[in-house]
């Protein structure tokens, strides 16, 4: 217990000598310096987007949906594909923290922070699109189960959307929750180093007047471990209950019980892609080569090769079983949907996400920054593409051939996409610049089995042998 | 609440804080309380500091959601506001799932918060006396309440033998308060 | 009115002098309605203050319709004879008349607080018998046209007019003081009073003539009838006496003479009761014609051929019926077609029309029917029909005289040669020359424009009139609604010109009462809308045309230099143009073949568009709503319109739709397309509607909105056809397709093996208890069922204006519906099956859909606010107040039949000035326009889901009339707005729970051999279910190798 020892053939997941001092330096100092210009234009762009947004958004609420391109047939399009697209996204932060919390990960620690903060920013774009996609936003809180002067009058508790409602609001709170419980500490540390009155005040403020006794750490460490028990069931219920929308339904293509598990991998598939976007840039804009190391990169490389492939079955998996099915409704949904007028989105989804990831079987490219950097993008259009493909090839040729109709968005429907990027990158940029970025006390805590200078100290160890290893072991200190 | 004299000794590393950890327990004084930068694994035991109970809490929380859950739409389906959605029987027990899931887990996660800012005292606002400032960096602090000012100088020596890189005397609140932080410095003055 | 009189007051019993003058004095001040009539005139008064007048006038005009005064003129149509005569909130129904020129339909008007608000079928009618169409129904729209004239108004002086005396002066003077003749140009008249009217204005002014002009005209068939029988008249067609119909290019179930009363009649021969079993029969219905007509869609059997060769046919056919020669045409099918026809009319009950113009291929039609004996036992010539009088010739000399200066005076009614003329530039150029000229028209349009002044007749529900539709069968027209405007009845106008002292109105009351024998019969009369024969008698005609002269004629006729030919028609919806044109419900309404709305377009075959314009029917097409412009000129005159292709065109045809391409002043709605009349010929005798043409591209793309661009139904179990030879050897196919298909869901395999009665009928009681894993709920009481019969359907779409007219559906304008964003509640889904590249395989169906109210409905299920969900009636109810338009339901629903409200298209909206404009749609919120809205029904807001409630409103009114007559309710109490406004009855509507209903005979007992519900293996469980298409012919393509369209999923 009292040595902390890790084979020396692992990788360090800290690189250069670091001590406690110094790791707190890193990473406090994008916090305490003034950001570089690369901040700024970043900053004011993702403004810029946030407000075409918001004004596409009004244009809508103003002039009605019909200045989208949806109608009588495709009642859905970009909106709900993006809503997926961004709750996938946010689903890689849960995971990374939690799961790899559960599983005693170590190399979590280097990203769970941003990863986490990225879940947040993403479901709040996520959250956007089913507001906005009402006919009649202003009464967007007949959902919530209210008691209200109209008499007894509740929502259906039988609608995968309402499911929807409670699901994601529901994830959005946990995740905020295990993000700020884990931010508490490191906020203390700022609030320690802070020079003038107002960081004190501020980051005090935020800090909830952290001391860290033994007593408190104990309960943090319980807390986040069931909270990462929790949220674990909760990001996959969500993406679960998302694909609900449609595999409850009756229209072919939708009506698929493989939607579940296919959803959930689709999800960590594209948020660990999202994650590989953000932390290379993080890690270059504010020097963190050393908390973000290949190793980080190469391992969640990993996870997109195996989720990208596992997606892939899933298409397979469709296809095969509407033939299988002998039902025609089925059949000429898929026919449609991979010939169909639509052909183009379907091939865009099958080469981004399945073919382009086998390209992380070689180490090579596994742990080349710039080719990671372009495959995570390619991998988030290819996702994108395959929401559009659920929602919008599978409702533009159903039962009624007379109903049949094509569907083009209209500038409307693409500035409030656009916009949700201004919401999301606006959020990024502040925590990258007010928040620690990388988790300070976590970090501390695998320096000393990570971290590159520790091992070496116990390089001497690993000639040892089994026995002079365990009689030093038992007798350290 | 009250304003107390402790005798603080720092420390930056855990494999010198550990024995000292231990010794004091020995040495009979009163310790305050240990503080450190992150989660020490055997802190708590070296401490005597039995398991905690947060998770049995979290698991009530969560059974109040479910409970909560099901009651609800049940009641309302069935005697409330019984409703024919596509010919579904009122109490449609499998649609009923997902909410009930997502509504334990909710009550659990939030409950589980609130009771931990309650048990670690910690809530926006809320200040505590800091010891050292580097106790959140790389300093692990270990803080002894002087009982009796005549041990001071006692405690003080005793704790230079356990290998402290610091040590001091400090008048300081024990618990916590709301305010800013000069109020905290106020204390000190008062005291000098 | 045999009603009991209740006397108020022993002064009314006993009839004092003094009650005497408080009767007579009733009304001692005015109506409002009247003496605002300066201020009503004053231009500068603020439309809105206008326009409360306006209401305020109705509202009086209503109040005095409810008292004694007003009562002795307008009967209501006797629901409750005791009823009092307005209650605010209840419906009134009187009996009118839609005369609209030629085009005739006996109706009841639906008034509701004094506004005429919807049209329906008068089913004491024997000439309609209740049906109605698309246009009959939309009149109401049109009588609350934004863009109608307001008062009269003087060329001259470039302003209105506020009397009518101060036109009336120099109007007379001028006619008195005409030098050259007095030309009053009408509109076929079929109204006797009129007649009359206008007999007196010719004696007055012995210089005076009365022509008739028809914009499409039957004057050929008025020729030959006179070459062959002498007389210069139409017989009236008995389609429901026909056992074998051939059409040679006629569409009489869309547009031909008389649509409504020959699509009853000819329905009445369709409709198949499958209880007859194997000896079911239906009439035979062959069709050659040359473009894709509604009529040709229904036929049994179908070819094509070019116009040029209409006269050849019907002189093969002539000569296949007397001498049994078989014809020698290039095409098989249409040799076939001929001979088969030819056999088949010779079995007598036969009856041949023909759409064509031209005198000598009329001759030889006649020539067949006489040979075939169809005089009097399909044509009767005992009642002979007044439909279309004009005569074209007249028209032309008639024009000829004002070029040449010889028209002293001109008075247009209800004609507007400037637009519809073929030759209107020549006319446009004469009317100046005319020393007086003067239009009745109700609108600014293109004559009215350059007459010196116009003198707004009222609409026909403001007015009174009869019509005479067929000799000895009278019709009355009762005014519905005060006059809106400054308008006076053409007639009165005439009456005040000749210098007469009686009204209109007083010479109708007088000519009907002498003419019935007493007040009582005359109101009778008005109550009923009709008098008719006790008995029908039939009579033939002797014929006497040279049969050999005109054969001998049409086969030295050119036959059509020229690869094209085109032709030009008349649109179901909106017709000849006229008034029609600006009706927004009828330019919104689907075509029935193209399915396109709000233009018109060159429509060809998609083999000639593939190969010589390449704009083909297949991939792209049915994604981009750009269509490929072609410029068509017929001597030298020429029109640039998008190209849309039709399956079902002979392809060296195509064709064009007449009425669009409207001046400005017509309307909004009216503008889009262009003026296809041009291109109409003089062959010196009649108009010739299809002539040669050369076609060349211009490159340029035009949108054309089109509601269905997919057109094959994929062969999928959607629509069940058989041939007529199928169903008679084995009448319960379609109950042991659904067995089949059903089987596993309806007997469970782990209860046992069952022992399946192979005469049992499909076991729906099984299959919804069996096919879901959940209880099924109890269904007692009322339960509504539709029933669609799809061989009575000739898709029509008078029930798509019906629906659009009860239910307040709002009409979304071009742009929208280029968006597939349209709202209407009932849609006709159109079919085509066969190879593209042969017209002549092509076999189309149609099948009107509209909400199915599931009982297990996918789109309740989804509503996160519970807005839809189901009714203890088995209603998928909507609560729009509670909809946040999530389109969950939307997409959840198989059958596409919810809508929603995209934009504010109907200022219902809470937002400020968002209202959504489309430049042609806006007229449709003025508030003038808005008096259309029915009452009972909510206007939903934007954002709102929205779809068929089974007129739930309408259902409400039976039961509580069942209620209140304290019996249960039945049939007669409820219909829906779809099944009233159905010529053909194809519609049946009632409680599924009532055995006795119409509805349970139709699907368990009477025809339930042919019933099939749509998907019906989703285990939706629909209330609508269809009857299967019969079709009396050897082959059913869809599904087929030949299926083409199917093949190439076109």
């Amino acid at each position: 217990m009292h040595l902390k020892y890790e084979s020396f053939v692992r990788e360090p997941l800290i690189n250069g000598d670091k001590t406690y001092a110094q790791v707190t330096e890193d990473i406090c100092r994008p916090i305490e310096q003034k950001p570089g210009r690369l901040w700024y234009m970043g900053f004011v762009f993702s403004l810029l987007l946030l407000g075409f947004g918001v004004f596409s958004v009004f244009w809508e609420v103003y002039w009605g949906l019909g200045t989208w391109g949806i109608n009588k047939t495709v009642g859905w399009g970009w909106d709900i594909t993006n809503f997926v697209w961004w709750v996938g996204i946010g689903h890689a932060g849960t995971l990374i923290s939690a799961i790899l919390l559960l599983f005693r990960q170590g190399w979590r620690t280097g990203v769970n922070r941003a990863a986490e903060a990225m879940t947040i920013f993403a479901v709040m774009c996520a959250g956007q699109f089913p507001i906005f996609h009402m006919g009649r936003v202003w009464n967007a809180f007949y959902v919530l189960p209210l008691p209200n002067t109209r008499g007894a009058l509740w929502p259906n508790f039988n609608s995968a959307l309402l499911w929807d409602v409670f699901a994601i609001s529901t994830y959005f709170t946990v995740s905020l929750l295990f993000w700020y419980s884990g931010l508490i500490p490191d906020f203390a540390t700022v609030r320690d180093r802070a020079k003038t009155k107002l960081r004190k005040r501020l980051y005090g403020l935020a800090s909830f007047g952290w001391t860290g006794t033994a007593k408190n750490w104990q309960r943090f460490e319980s807390l986040s471990l069931v909270l990462a028990g929790l949220s674990t069931p909760l990001v996959l219920s969500v993406h679960t209950i998302v694909s609900f929308d449609f595999a409850t339904s009756v229209i072919p293509g939708w009506h698929a019980t493989i939607f579940p598990p296919y959803f959930v991998a689709g999800a960590v598939f594209s948020g660990f892609a999202m994650v590989q976007t953000l932390l290379i840039l993080v890690r270059k804009i504010f020097r963190m080569e050393d908390y973000i190391t290949l190793g980080h990169i190469e391992a969640m490389n990993k996870v997109i090769v195996l989720t990208g492939s596992i997606v892939g079955v899933a298409y397979l998996t469709e296809l095969f079983t509407a033939w299988y099915s002998q039902v025609v409704y089925e059949q000429q949904a898929f026919k449609w949907r991979v010939l169909g007028p639509y052909w183009w989105s379907y091939w865009a989804m099958m080469t981004c996400n399945v073919v382009s990831p086998q390209f992380f079987w070689f180490k090579k490219l596994r742990r080349n920054v710039v080719f990671t950097f372009i495959l995570s993008i390619v991998v988030n259009i290819g996702m994108w593409f395959e929401r559009f493909v659920i929602i919008v090839t599978s409702l533009y040729r159903d039962y009624l051939p007379s109903s049949w109709t094509y569907y083009s968005p209209t500038w409307t429907e693409i500035g409030f996409y656009i916009g949700t990027f201004g919401l999301f990158f606006t959020c990024f940029f502040l925590f990258a610049k007010y928040f620690p970025v990388v988790a300070i006390a976590e970090i501390k805590f695998t320096l000393k089995t990570s971290g590159n200078n520790y091992k070496k100290k116990m390089e001497h160890l690993d000639e040892k042998s089994a026995e002079e290893f365990i009689h030093i072991a038992e007798h350290a200190h | 609440m009250a304003i107390k004299k402790f005798a603080v000794a720092c420390y930056d590393d855990e494999a010198v804080l550990f024995p000292a950890v231990e010794k004091v327990r020995k040495s009979g004084y009163k310790l305050h309380d240990v503080y450190t930068p992150f989660p020490v694994h055997g802190l708590d035991v070296a401490l005597g500091h039995k398991e905690t109970d947060l998770h049995i809490a979290g698991f009530c929380y969560g059974i109040a959601g479910t409970a909560t859950a099901l009651g609800f739409m049940s009641w309302i389906f069935t005697k409330d506001w019984p409703i024919n959605y596509g010919g579904k029987p009122f109490f449609a027990l499998p649609a009923f799932i997902p909410i009930t899931f997502e509504l334990t887990v909710l009550f659990s996660a939030v409950g589980m918060v609130l009771t931990y800012c309650y048990l670690n005292q910690i809530m926006p606002g809320v200040k505590k006396h800091i010891f050292h400032p580097r106790q959140t960096d790389d300093y692990f602090v270990i803080a002894m309440e002087i009982t009796d000012p005549s041990t001071e100088t006692e405690i003080v020596d005793f704790l230079k033998t356990t290998g402290a890189l610091e040590t001091s005397v400090q008048a300081a609140e024990e618990g916590w308060w709301y305010g800013w932080w000069h109020k905290d410095e106020e204390y000190q003055k008062q005291l000098a | 009115m045999s009603q009991k009189q209740y006397w108020k007051g022993l002064e009314q019993l006993e009839q004092t002098p003094e009650h005497q003058q408080i009767v007579e004095n009733e009304f001692q001040q005015d109506l409002p309605a009247m003496d605002l009539s300066d201020k009503l005139l004053n231009a500068t008064t603020p439309r809105r203050d206008f326009l409360k007048f306006l209401g305020f006038s109705t509202l009086a005009a209503t109040v005095a319709a409810s008292c004694e005064m007003p009562v002795r003129k307008a009967i209501p149509y006797a629901i409750r004879p005791d009823a009092e005569l307005l209650t605010p909130g209840v419906a009134n129904y009187y009996a009118s008349t839609f005369v609209d020129n030629g085009d005739y339909c006996s109706v009841l008007v639906k008034t509701r607080d004094g506004r005429p608000i919807m049209i329906e079928g008068n089913h004491s009618s024997s000439v309609t018998r209740g049906g109605t169409s698309a246009r009959v129904v939309a009149a109401t729209l049109s009588l609350y046209d934004k863009t109608r004239l307001r008062q009269p108004y003087d060329k001259k002086a470039g302003k209105s007019v506020d009397t009518f005396e101060k036109i009336d002066t120099p109007i007379t003077q001028a006619l008195a003081a005409a030098n050259g003749e007095i030309y009053l140009v009408t509109g076929t008249i079929i109204s006797p009073t009129t007649k009359e009217v206008i007999n007196r204005f010719l004696s007055r002014y012995p210089n005076a003539r009365h022509i008739q002009y028809d914009p499409v005209s039957y004057s050929g068939m008025l020729l030959a009838n006179e070459a062959s029988y002498g007389k210069k008249a139409m017989p009236s067609y008995h389609f429901d006496e026909a056992e074998t119909i051939f059409s040679l290019g006629a569409d009489f179930l869309g547009t031909w003479l008389s649509p409504v009363e020959f699509s009853s009649g000819y329905i009445k021969n369709r409709k198949i009761n499958a209880r007859d079993g194997k000896s079911v029969r239906m009439n035979k219905h062959y069709q050659v014609e040359a473009v894709m007509s509604m009529t040709g869609a229904n036929a049994d059997e179908r070819a094509t051929c070019k116009p040029s060769e209409f006269g050849n046919v019907a002189a093969a056919l002539y000569a296949a019926v007397t001498s049994g020669t078989a014809p020698a045409f290039k095409s098989k099918k249409l040799n076939d077609l001929v001979t088969s026809a030819a056999r088949d009319l010779k079995k007598g009950k036969g009856l041949v029309v023909c759409g064509s113009n031209d005198v000598n291929i009329q001759i030889i039609v006649n020539a067949i029917n006489n040979a075939i004996g169809a005089n009097g036992t399909t044509i009767n010539w005992a009642n002979t029909a007044n439909y279309k009088q004009g005569v074209d010739s007249d028209m032309v000399r008639f024009v000829d005289a004002l070029d040449a200066g010889q028209v002293g005076a001109v008075l247009f009614h209800n004609v507007n040669p400037a637009y519809d003329y073929f030759d209107s530039e020549k006319f446009r150029k004469a009317l100046p020359k005319a020393g007086l000229s003067v239009s009745f028209n109700d609108r600014m349009d293109e004559t009215t424009q350059l007459c010196a002044y116009a003198v707004p007749d009222h609409h026909w529900l403001e007015s009174w009139g009869d019509a005479e539709p067929k000799a000895g069968y009278y019709s009355f027209i009762q005014p519905t609604i005060a006059p809106l405007f400054k308008t006076r009845a053409f007639q009165d106008s005439l009456l005040k010109w000749s210098g007469a002292e009686e009204t209109y109105h007083e010479l109708f009351n007088k000519y009907w009462i002498s003419k019935l024998g007493g007040q009582s019969n005359f109101d009778k009369a008005l109550q009923d809308g009709v008098v008719e024969p006790e008995t029908v008698s039939f009579a033939g005609a002797s014929f006497s045309g040279d049969v050999n002269a005109a054969i001998a004629k049409v086969s030295a006729a050119p036959s059509g230099d020229g690869k094209y030919e085109l032709v030009v028609y008349e649109t179901v919806a909106i017709g000849y143009g006229g008034a029609w044109s600006n009706n927004p419900w009828l330019q919104e309404m689907p075509d029935p073949i193209t399915k396109a709305t709000w233009d018109n377009y060159v429509c060809m075959s998609p083999k000639t568009a593939k190969e010589h314009f390449n704009a083909e029917l297949t991939g792209i097409n049915q994604v981009d709503t750009r269509k490929k412009v072609l410029k068509v000129t017929v001597n030298k005159k020429s029109v640039e319109l998008p190209v849309v292709v039709v399956p079902g065109f002979h392809n060296d045809v195509i064709g064009i739709a007449a009425g669009y391409g409207r001046d400005a002043q017509v309307g909004r709605a009216s503008v889009n397309g262009k003026n296809a009349y041009p291109l109409v010929t003089f062959n010196g005798q009649t108009f010739n509607y299809a002539n040669p043409v050369s076609i060349e591209q211009t490159g340029a793309l035009y949108q054309v909105a089109i509601t269905q661009t997919h057109h094959s139904y994929e062969a999928r179990p959607i629509i069940k056809e058989y041939t007529l030879k199928e169903f008679q050897e084995n009448p319960r196919h379609l109950i042991e397709e659904r067995k089949k298909e059903l089987a596993h869901y309806t007997h469970l395999h782990w209860e046992g093996h069952h022992e399946e009665d192979p005469n049992a009928d499909f076991d729906e009681k099984a299959f919804e208890k069996n096919g879901t894993l959940y209880p099924v709920h109890e269904k007692p009481g009322i339960h509504w069922g539709m029933s669609i019969d799809l061989n009575a359907c000739t898709g029509c779409g008078a029930c798509v204006v019906a629906c659009q007219a009860e239910n307040n559906v709002s009409v979304v304008g071009k742009h929208e519906v280029l968006k597939a964003q349209e709202m209407s509640w009932i849609r006709i889904d159109r079919y085509f099956s066969g190879n593209p590249d042969d017209p002549d395989s092509i076999q189309a169906v149609f099948q009107p859909v509209m909400c199915m109210h599931c009982d297990n409905a996918p789109c309740e299920n989804v509503c996160p606010v519970s807005a839809t969900n189901h009714s203890s009636e088995g209603l998928n109810q909507m609560a729009y107040n509670r909809c946040i338009g999530t389109k969950y339901c939307a997409n959840n629903c198989p059958y596409k039949v919810r809508r929603f409200n995209w934009m504010d298209f109907n200022g219902a909206d809470s937002f400020a000035d968002n209202l959504y404009e489309d430049g042609l749609r806006d007229d449709i919120n003025d508030d003038l326009t808005r008096m259309v809205l029915n009452p009972d029904v909510t206007v939903r807001s934007r954002g709102v889901m929205e779809k068929c409630s089974f007129c739930v409103q309408r259902l409400q009114e039976g039961k509580l009339a069942a209620k209140k007559e304290g019996i249960p309710l039945e049939d007669r109490h409820v219909s829906t707005a779809c099944q009233r406004a159905c010529a053909g009855d194809c519609i049946t509507f009632g409680n599924v729970n009532d055995k006795e209903s119409a509805i349970y005979k139709v699907r368990y007992e009477d025809n339930k051999e042919r019933v099939f519900y749509m998907l019906e293996s989703l285990h939706v469980l629909p209330n609508v279910s269809y009857l299967s298409k019969i079709r009396n012919t050897n082959e059913i393509v869809a599904g087929t190798e030949n299926d083409q369209l199917y093949h190439q999923h076109i």
